[in-house]
């Protein structure tokens, strides 16, 4: 089926006859549950483990509640999805091809060139699953592959035969790979490069109780180093607001249980020199960015007493934040481009957060989640609702 | 500002700490002060550490700005009129080069420094000097390449300088035996890029080459990472040059064009060895505090000859440990230490790196 220079990770040959499913069809809820538990046994690796997680059954259920079409018309998978995945995020690729499974479809997933071992490990469970004889109708329908992505030929083969290309990427690659041609009724969906912050409530943050406060800090460090801060949703920035004062004391607060709760993540030693190097570019660039004092270099923050124009490439791996204050949240509104996905909040009551989007209407962010939920992935992604994307629905009269 | 003629008076490798700390430190403050004066760029970088210049007072104090810094911006403490010459480091390929800028009292005070330390095991005289790199190396007089700065920097000290290497980098040994009959029976100096170096030496054996250097003195410099798939150590490097050429006085040093000049020797013993003019500090990269001794960390580099661009003190992205002090084998005084390698370059993920 496929050609030489394209290395195929599972067993089963792939067979785009295969047909398209309804969407949580038992099925392939049966099959992901059944990853699931391969990933449990397999490894303690964190991020493998947050996958099995999350196709856990009482996700997929409550999924399938979420996504229970009010209308009631029936639907089915599109047919191919055809899945670029990102070599940022290891495990991006397994998020993709089964949210892609529940919507019903085949899937064709190009992985990252990438060597990541949760990648081998993950695939080498899919394939465990999928040559179960239970899962024989839904396995030719499936195919992980790796190829040269400097030979465009397997792209072009790909998309000649997908229905939805969805493309994880950084701006240039998309570019490349978009013009590339699908057939005339395909669709695409575009992941590309983005920017994320974080704002939190001063006044909130004072009034936290001591335990919700740690919560949501262990939550801000994962957020932003579990991924090396190279997740899309990595937050760079942080926006406090409030009263000068109260700013002030809500960051003497936050910070010292962020720090506590970043050792949980080891870096490499020249991430002290990478953030510290982004540190004094950042004082040389913008007039009155300050160095903000911290017990070790697991976390660098610089302090801008205006809102940076350019925030949004004031960004370097590692737990490198900048930090400015804002009065409220809504006038962060004008600063926010299509660039930003995800805001993570803290301390702002669910009216205020709703107000933001549809009174202060910034132009970007796509996503609104609490401290700690940056990360999760879910069906509602970059601004797509996956499930219609990724579905065919009939209009059933 | 005061001048270096106490540094230059001293027996470069003599002073104990005792001796050495508060003249470097003095020097070192001082010029602190003087390039929070004279760059408005370093004083900016003091005022967003929230650093008053006139508040310090040891070297570790001292702000320490990392060496890409340079590459990413102009950074001087002079004006435009006074620039004598323009040092650039390729460094890490793909990175946009050091620029270092260079006035007359900073370039005779490199030149001179050097010298001093060089002198200790080249001796007073001007040797004839076998360079093991190419003429073409040198290339442009006014962009100065860290290999082309280095051979010039070294030239000044030998005689009939010779070049060992073609326009390819390889052997041209009708030169190089050219250049012992003329010297035969005379003490010579030899200097390249420690691959380069080994690269001759591979050759000599794969050619059938003997050559006798074993009059020779040899500094080199640059490295090992053009030689790290062959996980050479300095022990090989020195024993195979033993072996093949009988060279036995072989001296590795640490530099940086960062801070020209100012480089640390090794000794006979294996270690390098700052002089009077320079010192390294081990920092551990979880909070910039200072390493035990034998612990390894990242290099900090120190050097009191930087008048021109705010290099002083410059954090480089080198791991070292620190052997001794005023202890070693070989009778010199100072810090004795051993670099480690590069650090590892963490690949930079992102979204935009996805194939």
């Amino acid at each position: 089926m496929f050609s030489d220079s394209v290395q195929s990770l599972l067993s089963t040959p792939w067979d785009p006859t295969t047909p398209a499913r309804p969407p949580f069809d038992p099925l392939a809820v049966d099959a992901l549950a059944a990853w699931s538990g391969e990933l449990r046994t397999a490894t303690a690796h964190p991020d493998v483990q947050a996958l099995a997680f999350w196709l856990r059954p009482a996700h997929l259920a409550q999924l399938q509640r979420d996504y229970a079409r009010p209308d009631g018309a029936p639907a089915l998978g599109r047919g191919t999805v055809f899945h670029v995945t990102p070599g940022n995020v290891a495990l991006t690729f397994a998020y993709s091809l089964a949210t892609s499974l529940l919507a019903g479809n085949r899937n064709v997933v190009k992985l990252s060139s990438r060597d990541f071992p949760e990648v081998t490990l993950a695939a080498a469970a899919l394939d465990r699953t999928l040559t179960r004889p239970e899962f024989g109708e839904l396995a030719p329908g499936q195919a992980l592959v790796r190829y040269d992505a400097a030979d465009p030929a397997a792209t072009r083969y790909f998309s000649s035969l997908c229905d939805v290309r969805v493309l994880w990427g950084g701006d240039a690659t998309i570019n490349a790979i978009r013009a590339i041609p699908l057939p005339p009724r395909a669709t695409e969906v575009t992941f590309a490069d983005r920017f994320s912050l974080a704002a939190l409530d001063a006044a909130a943050v004072l009034a936290a109780p001591a335990a919700d406060l740690a919560r949501a800090a262990a939550g801000f460090a994962a957020d932003a180093l579990q991924f090396d801060q190279a997740a899309c949703s990595s937050p760079h920035l942080v926006v406090w607001t409030g009263a000068p004062a109260t700013v002030a004391a809500a960051r003497d607060r936050f910070w010292p249980p962020v720090y506590q709760a970043a050792a949980r993540y080891p870096q490499p030693p020249v991430r002290a020199v990478d953030k510290l190097a982004q540190q004094m570019a950042d004082a040389l660039t913008h007039a009155g960015a300050r160095a903000e004092p911290g017990p070790d270099n697991s976390l660098v923050r610089t302090w801008f007493p205006e809102f940076p124009a350019d925030a949004e490439s004031i960004r370097c791996p590692g737990g490198y934040f900048a930090e400015t204050a804002l009065p409220d949240l809504a006038a962060l509104a004008p600063h926010v481009t299509p660039k930003c996905q995800t805001l993570a909040y803290f301390g702002y009551p669910q009216a205020e957060l709703r107000a933001f989007v549809t009174t202060a209407r910034p132009q970007g962010i796509d996503r609104i989640v609490p401290l700690g939920r940056a990360l999760a992935f879910g069906p509602l992604w970059d601004g797509y609702d996956l499930w219609s994307a990724l579905t065919r629905v009939i209009d059933l009269q | 500002m005061t001048d270096l003629a106490d540094f230059h008076a001293a027996e470069p490798f003599g002073l104990p700490r005792a001796a050495k700390r508060p003249l470097l430190t003095a020097r070192l403050l001082e010029l602190t002060r003087h390039h929070a004066a004279q760059s408005p760029a370093y004083r900016r970088l003091l005022d967003a550490l929230g650093v008053d210049p006139d508040q310090l007072e040891t070297l570790e104090d001292i702000p320490f700005l990392p060496v890409r810094l340079f590459k990413q911006f102009d950074l001087r403490s002079v004006g435009e009129a006074e620039i004598r010459a323009a040092l650039t480091s390729s460094g890490t390929s793909g990175q946009a080069p050091s620029r270092i800028y260079l006035d007359a009292p900073t370039a005779r005070a490199q030149t001179q420094a050097l010298a001093r330390i060089v002198a200790t095991v080249l001796g007073p005289r001007r040797l004839p000097a076998l360079f093991i790199d190419a003429q073409a190396t040198l290339g442009d007089r006014r962009a100065f390449s860290a290999r082309a700065a280095g051979l010039r920097g070294f030239s000044v000290f030998g005689r009939d300088v010779t070049f060992a290497l073609d326009g390819d980098l390889r052997p041209d040994w009708a030169a190089v035996t050219d250049f012992l009959e003329r010297h035969a029976g005379q003490d010579l100096f030899l200097f390249g890029f420690t691959f380069l170096v080994w690269r001759f030496l591979e050759a000599a054996r794969a050619d059938g080459v003997a050559l006798d250097l074993g009059r020779a003195t040899l500094i080199h410099g640059g490295g090992w990472k053009q030689l790290a798939d062959q996980a050479l150590t300095d022990a090989d490097f020195r024993a195979g040059l033993g072996e093949t050429f009988g060279l036995r006085r072989v001296f590795d040093y640490y530099g940086m064009v960062e801070q020209a000049g100012s480089i640390a020797l090794q000794c006979e013993a294996g270690r390098l060895h700052t002089s009077v003019y320079s010192e390294v500090l081990i920092r551990r990269p979880a909070d910039f505090s200072i390493a035990q001794p034998g612990e390894a960390g990242l290099i900090e580099a120190l050097s009191a000859l930087p008048l021109s661009y705010p290099g002083h003190a410059v954090l480089t992205e080198d791991r070292g440990v620190l052997l001794g002090e005023d202890d070693c084998a070989c009778g010199r005084q100072g810090t004795a230490f051993a670099v480690l390698g590069r650090l590892d370059q963490a690949e930079v993920r992102g979204c935009s790196n996805v194939l």
